[in-house]
């Protein structure tokens, strides 16, 4: 598995940028000279007009999409609550395939994915969209408009897997937005990337209905959940979703036995309450067993909670305490660097395995999935 | 005769100087505290506030007219008008609370921001019985004393309730506010109401009524001295709060500090706004350290804003580092003392200024070589002065050769969207007329990099590593990982790709085009909502404004045609257009102010009660003439060629104060008399206008006084939407007022025509 040093990373980032567009460059000449294989996107000049694959046909030019729990019931020449899919004269479609706006290379604990190959990159991408409207949202501009609204480009699966592939990146992610949304861009994508060797993660909040994501699982590597509370009206008043359909998928991720890790964002006053905490960690043992990593990251202020200060460490510590003393084996903290909450523990020998820093990596003594000290399996996905 | 006499001794007239003159009296007054609250709960900019005006001055509009139809159906006597006060100060209190638990009302969360639409729909439905009262009462008022004492008194009410709001506007800047809560003042008006309605029908009321008013006064008074007002008020405060530790509540003179504690975190509000929190180390490093690491040994350092909190600790570290702080709130650093601790370096090497961040630049020397500006974005006229390209100017005028200007916005790393790209690209060109080299650094928030010499900006992660490496400073966010991550070539790409895609236009003090565009990307974080009605104005062809005024001058040209009598036409036409006119003068000057002083905030109440009593002067001097009907449109004719000669005064006069070159104390005086002769302009010419209407309809004084009065209103009313909303930001402040002065000119035409027909 390919791990990058910071200069090739950098490279990978000239050739990236190089290959958004040919545009002068204003940051210094500089940059040319990191420009090899310049290549050019293009931007998408319109919609695409691929059919969805989940959906069925009601009267009266009636669709109800079957992707997601929110079901809408779509009419004609109208959308879903998404914004992505449209029903043409009782055919629904999804408008963003191939179609993405945003574009990185990330480091994989960026996800975060702490578990699943620690040290290399993902080639992120997204499109418009999202199947909820979360307060906090990073990232809302793109989440909450439609596809119009974005500057899109045109990049079908053959293309991005070929982009991951120029990258070095062993992964591709379906992130910042809800990857669900695009879930046949996904879906082809991550099948194709799986015959040249790239493998697929999705980070999504978990609003799916089963049958799709079972169907998408067999062409997964891992999956990110975000927890986002473990209240219904944590869930309906400040996501607008629900929280017994993530609980629903989750059980199916653990069933299919796909890698999954969990992040809960502690907001202030919304979700801090240690007897929630304590009640989602009682579920998360139950239900996924004490192997499952969750990650306590701490909030900042954003999108519509711009007045809310971030989350205390010491909040996160408590979250972390808890999740420990309930019996979790690998518990986190997140967004901040430094802290000993970011490093992986071995739960046998309780040695540290992984140190890490924000998004780096600074030793790692997993070695063949177990620890290089007591030689303990660790779960994971590891090469 | 007889019969005039004696009612004039029965009391009446006294009670009329007291009934008009309270009544401009509580409308400032309310005006004024419903203004702050509404500041302090919605995180909105000037285009909000022209909204509240707007709709404020709406409300009165007609409520004056809705006096004219009903008072002439309906009898009206001291009672009534005795009654009218305690009702109008109580619905004070429910605008109050409406503000104040919106966001509870609306089933916001605490510290969520209230989108446009409904922070828009509180602030028109929350003051609306209020006001409509207020303008029931003006004609109320007008009629009932002019019945009683057998002439036509509007134009005198008019002088009377100006002369109120006066002393209104005087007694809420420097007696109330500074030292009583709102609800307190709320509760002191809801008393002075008391005692005006008593003493209103005193002479005629049923006994009843007076006992009852009267235990209401006494158990309001007994209410506000027994501190139980004091308690409702902490009580309402924990209920906006709900979830939150309020460690203090502070009225400062700029604005309300609240601050807030959760373990061991201390969030620091200014207006419901979250200004900084501490610890909050990753800001703190974000904006010095990729200012700093752009120079090999910094010594001096200014820092704008930001808050006394991480940055100065992040900023100490650099060895032998000078750090000017400076804030505009002393309050806010002697809380912030209270409770956090300020490292020693912290306390020997910094030195705190409090003053405006823009004045103390002006007048700072030629000796930083870094100046870090850590400010909200420019949402806001307040806050856009300190993007301006002659703030740019400035500051580049105070740093040494090879100096760093750095000021950061919050973004989002991962997509640009077009209407934060329209305010980046703007800040970017403004910042390039400046500066020789301007760098954005991509990420969560897009810092802004300039200095004075070409090629010196570093964006090579490596070379900042090296820098960062040589100054052996521990940070704990500005590392290795973070600065790949965060410069990696596709993100800063594609922020200067985006960035390409806008034609943004400069941002200047007498163009604040920023805080539209900032506007614009606020409103864009809502589903539903205004920021597609700011879109599709902006997305209008360029000179909309001047289409919609000059549409507007032959709008009332041909209305004027329209009825059989041109002469009450036109003036009742032209009390409209004077509404407008001097409302665009009056958020014009409230804009300049905001610009050139930065403080409006503390002198809100003081600049209305000019323009009240620039009113208050222009009504006594208009009835001062006499004049007969023949006469008038030819008066009416000259004030407003007076008014254009003032609009000329002012845009060449803007001119020569936005250079810099006059002293400040200088600016505010003249503003304050620019805002007393728009008040001036305003009053004689309604009065003129008005005598026309009086002197033509004087059987019917209900319908004279109604009219005027509401029209007066309605067309403020529109003025300030408008002018707030679109022109200023749009057209920037001269072009405003170059488009006042073809409507002044159109208005000119429209009488000089009248006035020959006359002949
Ligand atoms: S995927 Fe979109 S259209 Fe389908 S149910 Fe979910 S929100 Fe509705």
């Amino acid at each position: 598995m390919s791990r990058i040093d910071r200069r090739e990373f950098l490279r990978y980032g000239a050739l990236g940028a190089s290959s958004l567009a040919l545009s002068s460059f204003p940051f210094g000449g500089k940059i040319l000279n990191f420009c090899p294989r310049a290549y050019a996107l293009e931007l998408a000049s319109d919609l695409s007009t691929e059919e969805a694959r989940y959906y069925k046909k009601l009267k009266d030019w009636v669709v109800e999409c079957e992707l997601c729990p929110r079901s809408c019931k779509v009419a004609d020449r109208e959308r879903g609550y998404c914004g992505v899919r449209e029903n043409r004269e009782g055919k629904y479609f999804t408008l963003v395939y191939s179609r993405p706006c945003s574009l990185n290379v990330d480091p994989i604990e960026k996800k975060p994915l702490f578990h699943f190959l620690p040290g290399t990159t993902a080639f992120s991408m997204a499109t418009a969209g999202c199947n909820v409207n979360c307060k906090f949202c990073q990232n809302w501009d793109i989440s909450q408009v439609r596809p119009e609204q974005t500057r899109n480009y045109f990049l079908p699966p053959e293309e991005l897997v070929d982009l991951a592939v120029r990258y070095k990146a062993p992964t591709i992610a379906y992130t910042y937005s809800e990857p669900i949304i695009f879930y046949e861009y996904m879906y082809d994508t991550a099948k194709l990337g799986h015959t040249k060797g790239i493998r697929s993660v999705m980070i999504s909040g978990g609003y799916i209905k089963e049958k799709p994501l079972v169907d998408l699982l067999k062409h997964l590597d891992a999956v990110k959940i975000d927890l986002k509370a473990f209240t219904e009206k944590y869930y309906k008043e400040v996501c607008h979703g629900e929280l017994k359909p993530i609980l629903d998928c989750l059980v199916t991720l653990k069933r299919e036995g796909i890698w999954t890790e969990i992040v809960y964002l502690v907001v202030p006053t919304l979700n801090d309450d240690r007897r929630e905490i304590d009640d989602m960690c009682a579920w998360i043992l139950d239900n996924l067993g004490p192997d499952v990593p969750v990650h306590f990251t701490r909030f900042h202020p954003m999108y519509l909670l711009k007045n809310l200060p971030s989350t205390p460490v010491k909040t996160l510590e408590m979250a972390r305490r808890t999740a420990l003393k309930k019996g979790l084996n690998f518990v986190y903290i997140g967004n901040v660097p430094g802290h000993e909450g970011e490093n992986t523990y071995c739960p046998k020998c309780g040695k540290v395995l992984i140190k890490r820093t924000g998004f780096s990596i600074l030793s790692n003594d997993v070695v063949s999935g177990k620890c290089k000290h007591c030689g303990k399996m660790i779960p994971g996905v590891w090469s | 005769m007889g019969k005039r006499s004696q009612l004039t001794n029965d009391g009446t007239k006294p009670r009329f100087f007291v009934s008009a003159f309270y009544l401009g009296f509580l409308s400032l007054v309310a005006q004024t505290i419903l203004l702050r609250e509404m500041l302090a709960v919605f995180s909105g900019n000037e285009i909000v506030l022209g909204a509240i005006l707007a709709f404020w001055l709406l409300w009165v509009g007609l409520g004056s007219l809705f006096g004219n139809w009903f008072l002439k159906r309906f009898s009206r006597s001291l009672t009534s008008l005795g009654w009218s006060y305690p009702v109008a100060a109580f619905s004070l209190f429910v605008a109050l609370f409406l503000v104040r638990h919106c966001r509870a009302l609306w089933g916001y969360l605490p510290g969520e921001t209230i989108p446009l639409l409904q922070t828009i729909i509180t602030a028109t439905v929350s003051p609306a019985p209020l006001c409509f009262l207020l303008g029931f009462l003006f004609v109320l008022n007008a009629s009932l004393f002019s019945e009683r004492l057998g002439r036509n008194l509007t134009n005198k009410v008019y002088l009377l309730e100006a002369i109120g709001a006066t002393v209104g506007g005087v007694v809420v800047t420097f007696v109330l506010i500074p030292y009583v809560s709102n609800i307190n003042i709320a509760f002191l008006i809801l008393l002075t109401s008391l005692i005006a309605g008593l003493y209103l029908f005193s002479s005629q009321a049923k006994r009843i009524s007076i006992a009852v008013v009267s235990l209401i006064a006494i158990g309001s008074l007994l209410l506000l001295v027994s501190g139980f007002t004091t308690a409702i008020d902490r009580f309402s405060l924990r209920s906006v709060w709900r979830g939150f530790s309020v460690r203090e509540n502070i009225d400062s003179k700029y604005g309300k500090i609240i601050v807030t504690q959760d373990r061991d975190l201390f969030g620091f509000y200014e207006n419901s706004s979250l200004g900084f929190y501490v610890p909050n180390e990753s800001h703190a490093e974000e904006s010095i350290h990729l200012a700093l690491l752009q120079l090999w040994e910094p010594r001096s350092l200014l820092l704008i804003g930001g808050g006394p909190g991480d940055n100065l600790n992040e900023a100490v570290k650099y060895q032998d580092l000078k750090v000017d702080y400076v804030e505009l709130d002393p309050e806010l650093v002697r809380v912030a003392e209270k409770h956090l601790t300020f490292s020693p370096e912290v306390k020997e090497r910094v030195r705190f200024h409090f003053l405006d961040g823009r004045f103390y630049v002006k007048d700072a020397e030629r000796n930083y070589d870094a100046v870090i500006l850590d400010l909200p974005e420019p949402l806001s006229a307040q806050v856009n002065r300190f993007y301006s390209r002659e703030f740019f100017e400035e500051v580049k005028g105070i740093l040494k050769p090879g100096g760093v200007f750095s000021f950061k916005l919050p973004s989002s790393e991962n997509y640009i969207s077009p209407q934060r790209a329209q305010l980046l690209g703007s800040l970017k060109k403004t910042m390039e007329l400046v500066f020789e080299q301007v760098l954005i650094l991509p990420g969560t928030s897009n810092i802004f990099l300039g200095t004075d010499r070409s090629g010196e900006l570093l964006f090579d992660p490596d070379l900042l590593l090296e820098r960062l490496h040589a100054t052996q400073i521990e940070t704990k966010f500005v590392n290795q990982n973070f600065l790949f991550d965060r410069l990696s070539f596709f993100r800063m790409k594609m922020l200067e790709d985006n960035l390409a895609a806008t034609i943004p236009k400069l941002n200047t003090d007498l163009n604040p085009i920023c805080y539209y565009y900032g506007g614009l990307l606020w409103a864009s974080q809502f589903r539903l909502g205004g920021g597609k009605i700011l879109q599709f104005f902006y997305e209008l062809p360029g000179g909309w404004p001047w289409f919609f005024v000059l549409a507007l001058g032959v709008m009332i040209y041909l209305l004027s045609r329209i009825r059989a009598n041109h002469l009450i036409a036109t003036s009742k036409l032209l009390i409209f257009t004077v509404g407008f006119a001097s409302m665009v003068g009056e958020v014009v000057i409230l804009l300049s102010y905001q610009t050139f002083r930065g403080y409006l905030y503390s002198r809100i109440g003081l600049l209305l009660a000019l323009f009240m009593a620039g009113l208050a002067l222009g009504a006594l001097i208009g009835r001062r003439y006499r004049l007969q009907i023949k006469g008038l449109p030819k008066a009416l004719l000259l004030s407003q060629v007076a008014f254009v000669i003032y609009i000329l005064v002012f845009i060449i006069s803007l001119g020569i104060i936005s250079s810099g070159t006059i002293p400040s104390l200088v600016v505010e005086t003249i503003t304050y008399i620019y805002m007393l002769v728009a008040g001036l302009l305003g009053g004689v010419q309604f009065v003129f206008a008005n005598n026309i209407i009086m002197r033509m309809q004087s059987r019917e004084v209900t319908r004279s006084c109604g009219t005027a009065y509401g029209l007066d209103l309605l067309g403020s009313g529109v003025g300030a939407a408008f002018c707030s909303a679109f022109f200023i930001p749009l057209l920037g402040l001269r072009e405003t007022l170059g488009l006042l002065l073809v409507f002044a000119l159109l208005c000119i035409s429209l009488l000089a025509w009248l006035v020959v027909s006359r002949k």
